[in-house]
């Protein structure tokens, strides 16, 4: 239910007519892991990450049913983080609560050159609303 | 890492750029020109920053007071007048009804 109180908590700060933004990173789309330009692997995300994007779709979904929001445009974007070598990404992986680790391969591929640049991607998704 | 975010609060894991790529690829810039935003999970007011110079005011809001502290000093020091920042749950937002234009939740559903 949280996520739903949190929706009308919005629907009733915001103007009728004026919009709602839902934007969070998209469990449909995995990071991707690059270097030199070039698709070394992926990253994947935890059950719970992915359970609560599952939850947060349905609030959405539960509140335009409602009524009080309107859909008016959804989609997903990429971009990418600060270069950073594997050590780092290392560090970032293990405080991360989103994101389980390397798929298969990666990180192998990622430790014949440690030292140099790593580029992940991520993805975004958002939905934009009209308050009703 | 420089540039990056890591330990955002309410999003621990997440690691976010420093600049605007996120506001750009949401094409949303109307959405907050002019207008009173509401930045519901704000954290440490990054996009908040983004969003004032566009808007008419901008309210962020986030659960974690040490965030809101960092979001407050920062807003300090870039002088920015027409944003504030507050300690607040989304489920329970204290700001008075159909007093903004635009709510967004940044990472915060």
């Amino acid at each position: 239910m949280g996520m739903v109180d949190a929706l009308h908590e919005a629907h009733r700060a915001v103007r009728p007519g004026g919009t709602i933004i839902d934007l969070r990173p998209d469990s449909g789309h995995p990071p991707r892991v690059l270097r030199g330009g070039r698709a070394v692997g992926g990253l994947y995300e935890l059950r719970d990450a992915i359970v609560d994007n599952h939850h947060s779709d349905r609030a959405v979904r539960r509140v335009v049913r409602e009524g009080l929001l309107k859909p008016l445009r959804a989609g997903h974007f990429w971009y990418a983080l600060p270069e950073m070598d594997l050590p780092h990404l290392d560090a970032w992986l293990a405080t991360s609560r989103r994101i389980g680790g390397y798929t298969r391969g990666t990180h192998a591929s990622l430790a014949r050159d440690p030292s140099r640049p790593i580029v992940v991607r991520r993805a975004l998704a958002y939905g934009i609303y009209e308050r009703v | 890492m420089s540039g990056a975010n890591v330990g955002r609060v309410g999003c621990a894991s997440a690691m976010r750029p420093a600049d605007d790529r996120e506001l750009r690829g949401l094409r949303a810039e109307r959405f907050f020109r002019g207008r009173d935003v509401l930045d519901i999970g704000t954290g440490n007011g990054r996009l908040s920053w983004l969003i004032a110079p566009l808007a008419r005011s901008v309210t962020g809001l986030d659960p974690d007071d040490e965030a809101i502290a960092d979001a407050r000093r920062e807003a300090r020091r870039r002088g920015l007048g027409n944003v504030t920042f507050d300690v607040s749950s989304a489920q329970d937002l204290p700001v008075g009804s159909e007093r903004f234009d635009t709510a967004l939740f940044s990472w915060s559903l």
